[in-house]
């Protein structure tokens, strides 16, 4: 069984990824997609229809992403992306940290819960 | 400091109070008493305003100077009191390895007692048409040349914590000036999704929906839509094909729906009352 990293599924999962976020996030290098890097001695993680892909994703912030300014900052971002092929269509689920990213970005949030006038009235006086 | 400061932006009995001993006696000497004050670094605990026996009557847990003063140091400034000496110490030094917010702020740390002072003594230096003063300034010699009324408003939350001093000089020579105090969330911080309070908080002085009338001596108005509806972000671990996916947004979005309506805020919501609050020393 080859490395996950030589297995065509790698090859589904980096170009589902950089089909979408490439625009913002342009790669660093030709090998900026990576299978995570204690990983790649192991074998495969599937059970032969369901397989898991942790990967980390070397960039740099280029483009459109939510409307921010276009930071030129470069980042990692890091997946791990399930492909699903029990069906008839291969299906992918994708555990992005985006925390990561908002954090590498900088950017913060108002840590002020918008809420209810009934949810405040039940909070305790602060 | 009103305790529950629902709103975005506020004034509320506290800064109500600061205004009012600013502008005690209706005298710049009063007040350029209060500048030399400042300018000595006398301890904030000293420093006119929270001791205000007009306050007594505030926020839960907040009935006495001592507690004010407290909530001051160890909330907005970050400060602990040292049992041994009887004194406020000042915060740690920054550590990177573990970063800790100053006082009750949400993720920023900062020397606030220093950003809240240089702003008052700004503030009052412009409303008294005095230059900045130096250390090489000789205090008695300070002749104020005008006395603006100075108004303090807290905007909450910002990134990190900010003073503005702004003012407006009209033709005649009459002017004022403005204190903007920005400060990050605070811990137990929230904000309402609708401006429109309900029973009891909508029979608190001087609340009021849809405010006509603007013949009071003060007065803070919100307008907004009636409703902040949060939608959820798009959850990105939906199974879809390859390619077939698109970046989250940060959080959710939000929708503001309804009619637009225009509230007076009650006083301990952020609001002012129609003539201020005294400062009864």
């Amino acid at each position: 069984m080859p490395a996950i990293h030589e297995h065509e599924t790698f090859e589904v999962v980096r170009k589902d990824f950089e089909s979408v976020a490439r625009e913002a996030f342009e790669p660093s290098d030709d090998e900026a997609f990576a299978v995570v890097e204690d990983l790649r001695g192991e074998e495969m993680l599937t059970n032969g229809n369901v397989t898991v892909v942790p990967w980390v994703y070397r960039c740099r912030h280029v483009g459109d992403f939510n409307g921010l300014f276009p930071t030129q900052r470069e980042l990692q971002i890091d997946g791990v992306t399930i492909v699903d092929d029990r069906g008839g269509e291969t299906l992918l689920r994708r555990y992005i940290d985006w925390g990561g990213v908002i954090a590498q970005l900088g950017l913060d949030v108002s840590w002020r819960l918008p809420v209810t006038e009934d949810e405040y009235r039940r909070a305790p006086d602060s | 400091m009103s305790g529950g400061m629902p709103y975005q932006l506020e004034k509320g009995p506290y800064f109500s109070v600061t205004e009012s001993m600013l502008n005690l006696g209706s005298t710049p000497e009063q007040r350029l008493a209060v500048l030399k004050l400042m300018v000595a670094r006398t301890p904030a605990d000293d420093l006119p305003s929270l001791e205000s026996t007009s306050l007594d009557a505030g926020p839960q847990g907040m009935s006495t100077a001592d507690r004010r003063r407290d909530h001051m140091n160890e909330h907005w400034f970050g400060k602990t009191f040292n049992q041994r000496s009887g004194r406020w110490e000042d915060q740690p030094a920054f550590n990177t390895g573990n970063p800790r917010s100053t006082g009750y702020w949400h993720q920023w740390y900062g020397n606030a007692e220093a950003i809240v002072g240089e702003t008052f003594i700004r503030a009052v230096e412009v409303s008294l048409g005095l230059d900045h003063i130096t250390p090489t300034t000789d205090l008695d010699t300070l002749v104020p040349t005008r006395f603006w009324p100075i108004e303090v408003f807290w905007r909450c939350p910002a990134p990190w914590m900010e003073g503005w001093v702004t003012w407006r000089r009209e033709t005649d020579g009459t002017g004022h000036v403005t204190v903007h105090l920005h400060t990050p969330g605070h811990r137990g911080s929230v904000l309402l999704l609708s401006p429109v309070r309900s029973a009891p908080d909508n029979a608190r002085p001087d609340y009021l929906d849809n405010p006509t009338r603007s013949d009071m001596a003060r007065g803070m108005w919100v307008i907004a839509h009636l409703e902040q509806k949060q939608h959820p972000f798009y959850a990105v671990t939906n199974p879809s094909p390859p390619g077939q996916w698109r970046l989250p947004t940060f959080g959710p979005f939000v929708e503001s729906r309804g009619p637009i309506v225009t509230v007076q805020p009650n006083e301990p919501d952020g609001g002012v009352l129609a003539n201020g609050r005294p400062y009864t020393p």
